[in-house]
């Protein structure tokens, strides 16, 4: 649709008087951005760099000689003051249902701080991919589905992703995954509330293009569980849109969460949940 | 308890009238026959008088003495003062006589109904021969450019005909042509408007106070009554502009019974462009734009009670472009046919019928249609030819969006005494909503064809309402409008419904100032999902439905009116203070496409709460040599949606701090005036990174995303429409001339549009110099346009 009405906007353009004016921003806020998303099984770490203006040719910068401070139910865990490129890994892995602060303190920058918390991790009851394939849009495509169980009286947040495993070169690809629930998009992964299954237990079904099991370095899938807080799932929903929108005349701009006090950055929380796929 | 009591006593007594007699008929302009509209009728002694409905028709009651004295007025009409011996109830019609100039319009020995004297608050009357003054745009008068020249209410940006009336969206005036509502009102992206203003005869704005006849809208209501036509003799007129023509016929069906108006108009954009595109092309390309509208009038009396209407509207803007290629190779022969259009208009029609039951009573029933549709239509003809067989290939693709009503509704005036005019009425809407489908064909040579549609389905909705109120004159001094609208609506199997009270109080403090007050609540049964700015006919009207609520607001307003004499020339002040709430508006989410139409529309909006308060003063010279107006709002609008903005509150895009217009006609002489108007405004708020900062590159991958390096850059916006553009001020100067001998008259303008060429920002973009630097860059629409359009009335 878009190149149909592509010639009839810029009509509008042509045939308007184009006269332009260079537009003087204002000084931009030179702040901290800070990332971390907190993983059960992982080390901590933090990603800090310094914003500029949205015309700067170059880009934002890493900050390495940042003092992060990390705290755990208020109470000071450890700190960084130098980071490789940007990103400062505390050898401390997060706990399911603590709460964490960081704060970062750089030169002349006005420090920033965010606080977050852990969820716990859901169980995938079963996961399962289907071997019969079936045609579908001239593709050949397989069923699959994941059954968890929802905690009840909370909102609860998830992100679902599915990707195959290349163990020759230690990679892994994101699959493409459709529901055919109408809750859900479609995507490299899918993120949803539990707004129509508060405390129950769910199965939801996917299809997903039939991989070539002939294909040698294709050893096995993984289905990953994302338990999410509301910070993450509010930081995934929007970053998404960010990326797919960007550079879109036709979409609204998009902004990405922050919880971040510089708004700048995130700092969330996550209990991932793995299931192995064997062929 | 009591005071209810003595309320409803009081009312009681106010009908019960000893010794008064009615006097009725209707107010007609002498020349023409046509009925004026919002003529005074006063008796001065008795500090009583009464305007003209619609029709023309009015009714006092008067209590009795040896005489009356009746002041009858109109802007742009010699006054008539009629005395007569009341002592039984009369039937007085009356032809006022059109004044050559406006200055003419003195009254001098007594007064009419002035503006401090009116119930009703946040009202402007707009005379068509004043607007004819305002410098004009391209040649055109254009009657909603001219009502953003008008206190409370703002435009969208250059050159656009969009209404934003006190913080309110577009989709929240109800603009009305003979009672139909029109859906779409531009033409050409929104630089100008569908109204042609040869076919009107003339323009109501309420931005506030609304009276309870009025609803289904949460912002204003501009009633446009068209012409009646010449019920005396054959004339018309002809005008030539740089890009349109336009013709108006009007004449009697039967002398003095019955009338009728044609008015046309067509640009010529394509028909001057066409051939230089093709031939730039080599006749392989062709493209164009143009726009048409038609109004038509006819009306009839079928007895001294009796009278039908019958008006048509009709307008359509089309884009198209075309190309044919055809070549040869190795023996075959290719051909291919691509075809694009988008055209899109309204059409309304209106059928009427007014009785007069008696003196007092007065009824009008209307049957309306209003359908407004946008089309785009896409289609690629392949043709191979190897000389032993043929092979076509066609693709057809149609989106259609559009929204239809058909109505019926009976108003009753009922000028029940001296103190009281009711209204009261009830109607019916039948809403077909078609918001985004597609049609795709397509059919191959010995092949299955594929024809499907897709996209959403058409949506029904039955909105009804009634509505009863009262414009009482409690006492010397106060005068109330109270009423109670009451509308429902079933959609999708989902019944919404609000009682809307209304309420306006006006307490005389001198003989020449009064205060106002008044108090709304509206309700709005539909929305405009828009993210363009510039007046797009891809703006979707859509129902309210189960999930996206009817649209709600209440707004207080308290005013000030004042009416005074200099030098013996009539100035009028206003000054109005307003808040508005208003809920379940809707905006699109972040990142929302409106071009796809595989999602729902449902699910790309968000649901919130806007308000928006100010305080708008307006000054008005109404006779002499000079006369015009100066208006002045300071406003703010606000919005908060839970999806967007992050639940924080934010601007709205036309949020603006300071509007200022001023507009004047100066008469030179009996053949010359200059028209002069300039206007500023703050600028728009948008949406702008000003600064970026970096993300891991997958932030939702497992080891915090950190297998690699890479990052992503996140732009900061500093929150939705945190960035004010660049303020609006233009200035525009326009000439007219005037002349001609016996029954002809010839009319010439000469404009300059944005005189002192302003560059005023259309929107921001970024973009980079040859360096590779990145630039914010304000794009400009229209410098300074000289226009010269000619007109001979017959």
């Amino acid at each position: 649709m878009m190149r149909y009405l592509l010639p009839f906007i810029l009509l509008i353009f042509i045939s308007a008087c184009d006269r332009q004016v260079i537009i003087d921003l204002g000084t931009p806020p030179h702040r901290l951005a800070l990332s971390c998303t907190l993983d059960a099984d992982s080390f901590i770490t933090v990603f800090v760099n310094k914003s500029v203006s949205s015309l700067d040719k170059y880009g934002p910068i890493a900050v390495t000689h940042a003092h992060v401070y990390l705290y755990e139910d208020d109470i000071l865990l450890d700190t960084m003051n130098h980071g490789y490129a940007g990103y400062y890994k505390f050898n401390i892995k997060p706990q399911a249902g603590k709460s964490y602060s960081i704060g970062c303190v750089y030169e002349q920058f006005d420090s920033i701080y965010a606080h977050t918390s852990l969820p716990y991790p859901i169980a995938i009851i079963e996961a399962r991919m289907d071997t019969n394939a079936f045609m579908s849009e001239n593709q050949e495509k397989v069923n699959l589905k994941i059954t968890f169980s929802d905690p009840g009286y909370e909102s609860n947040y998830y992100l679902i992703k599915l990707f195959y495993r290349d163990s020759v070169n230690d990679y892994n690809y994101d699959e493409h995954i459709t529901s055919s629930d109408p809750l859900f998009d479609e995507g490299d992964f899918l993120a949803f509330d539990d707004l129509t299954f508060n405390g129950k237990t769910r199965t939801i079904s996917f299809t997903m293009s039939k991989p070539d099991f002939q294909f040698q370095q294709v050893n096995h899938f993984v289905f990953e569980l994302h338990h999410l807080n509301y910070d993450a799932y509010r930081f995934v929903r929007t970053f998404e849109h960010y990326m797919n929108n960007y550079d879109n005349p036709f979409s609204e701009p998009v902004q990405v969460f922050s919880n971040v006090s510089s708004k700048m950055g995130q700092f969330s929380g996550r209990a991932v949940t793995v299931k192995s796929l064997t062929p | 308890m009591r005071l209810y009591l003595v309320l409803i006593f009081t009312f009681i007594c106010s009908f019960a009238l000893a010794q008064s007699h009615t006097i009725s008929g209707y107010i007609s302009d002498a020349k023409t026959g046509e009925r004026l509209i919002g003529a005074n009728v006063y008796e001065p002694s008795l500090k009583n008088g009464t305007t003209t409905n619609t029709y023309g028709f009015y009714s006092i009651t008067l209590t009795v003495k040896d005489s009356v004295r009746l002041l009858v007025s109109y802007v742009g009409y010699q006054s008539q003062i009629v005395r007569l011996l009341l002592q039984k109830d009369e039937v007085l019609d009356l032809n006022l006589q059109p004044s050559v100039t406006l200055n003419e319009v003195l009254i001098t020995s007594s007064r009419s109904e002035q503006i401090q004297d009116r119930t009703q608050m946040s009202r402007i009357d707009l005379p068509m021969e004043k607007l004819k003054s305002i410098p004009m745009f391209m040649g055109e008068t254009d009657i909603l450019k001219a009502i953003q020249l008008l206190p409370g209410v703002q435009s969208g940006g250059e050159g656009s005909s969009g209404l934003y009336v006190r913080g309110g969206g577009p989709d929240q005036n109800l603009i009305l042509l003979d009672g139909a509502p029109v859906y779409n009102v531009s033409h050409l992206f929104g630089f100008f408007s569908v109204f042609n203003s040869d076919a009107i005869k003339n323009v109501t704005l309420y931005t506030g106070g609304f009276p309870a006849r009025y609803g289904g809208r949460l912002s204003s209501v501009i009633d446009i009554t068209m012409k009646e036509g010449n019920m005396k003799k054959m004339s018309g007129s002809a005008g030539i502009g740089l890009v349109a023509s336009r013709l108006m016929l009007e004449g009697p069906i039967k002398k003095d019974k019955g009338s009728f108006i044609v008015s046309a108009r067509r640009t010529y954009i394509d028909l001057l462009l066409s051939p230089l595109i093709k031939l730039a092309s080599d006749g392989e390309a062709t493209t164009g734009y143009y726009f048409w509208d038609i109004n038509a009038k006819a009306n009839y009396i079928l007895s001294p009670k009796d009278r039908i209407y019958l008006s048509l509207y009709g307008g359509r803007d089309r884009f198209y472009a075309s190309t044919f290629y055809k070549y040869q190779s190795a023996g075959t022969e290719y051909s291919e046919r691509n075809n694009f259009g988008i055209k899109w208009g309204n059409v309304t029609a209106t059928t009427r019928w007014n009785h007069q039951f008696n003196k007092k009573l007065f009824a009008n029933t209307s049957l309306l249609f209003s359908d407004f549709r946008f089309i785009i239509k896409a289609d690629l003809n392949e043709a191979t030819n190897d000389g032993f067989s043929k092979t076509t290939n066609s693709y057809i693709l149609k989106y259609l969006s559009g929204i239809n009503d058909q109505s019926i509704k009976t108003d009753f005036d009922y000028y029940a005494g001296s103190k009281h005019l009711l209204r009261f009425g009830a109607g019916y809407i039948y809403h077909t909503f078609t918001t985004g489908t597609i049609q795709y064909n397509y059919t191959q040579t010995n092949s299955a064809s594929f024809d499907t549609s897709f996209g959403s389905k058409p949506v029904y909705s039955h909105e009804f309402y009634s509505y009863i109120e009262d414009d009482w004159q409690l006492s010397s001094l106060i005068k109330i409008n109270p009423g109670i609208r009451w509308s429902g609506n079933v959609v999708q199997g989902k019944f919404f419904q609000m009682p809307e009270p209304r309420i306006s109080v006006r307490y005389l403090l001198t003989e020449h100032s009064s205060i106002k007050a008044s108090f709304v609540m509206m309700q709005q049964y539909l929305h405009l999902l828009s993210n363009s700015n510039i007046g797009l006919p891809t703006d979707l009207w859509v129902p309210a439905t189960a999930r996206i609520k009817p649209q709600r607001s209440w707004q207080p307003a308290l005013g000030y009116s004042h009416s005074f004499k200099k030098n013996d020339q009539d100035f009028e002040f206003t000054t109005e203070v307003y808040y508005k709430e208003m809920h379940n508006l809707i905006d699109y989410l972040g990142g929302a496409n409106f071009i796809n139409t595989a999602e729902s529309w449902e699910n790309k909006v968000d649901a919130g709460k806007g308000w928006s308060y100010g305080v708008e003063f307006f000054l008005q010279k109404k006779t002499g040599r000079l006369s015009g107006w100066i208006g002045y709002t300071l406003s703010y609008s606000r919005r908060r949606f839970p999806n967007i903005n992050f639940n924080e509150t934010f601007p709205y895009k036309y949020d603006r701090r300071h509007d200022i217009e001023i507009v004047l006609e100066r008469k030179v002489n009996d053949k010359f005036s200059l028209g002069i108007t300039w206007v500023f405004g703050t600028g728009n708020a948008i949406t702008l990174p000003i600064a970026q900062y970096n993300a891991p590159q997958n932030p939702y991958a497992l080891a915090n995303g950190l297998e690699s390096y890479y990052s992503n850059t996140i732009e900061y916006y500093g929150g939705k429409n945190a960035f004010r553009m660049k303020p609006y001020h233009r200035l525009d100067l326009g000439l007219n001339w005037s002349g001609g001998k016996h029954k002809r008259k010839d009319q010439l303008n000469i404009s300059f549009y944005n005189a002192y060429s302003r560059l005023n920002p259309y929107f921001y973009y970024i973009g980079y110099d040859r360096y590779g630097n990145k630039q914010v860059r304000s794009l400009s629409l229209f410098p300074i346009i000289p226009s010269i359009s000619y007109s001979i009335s017959f």
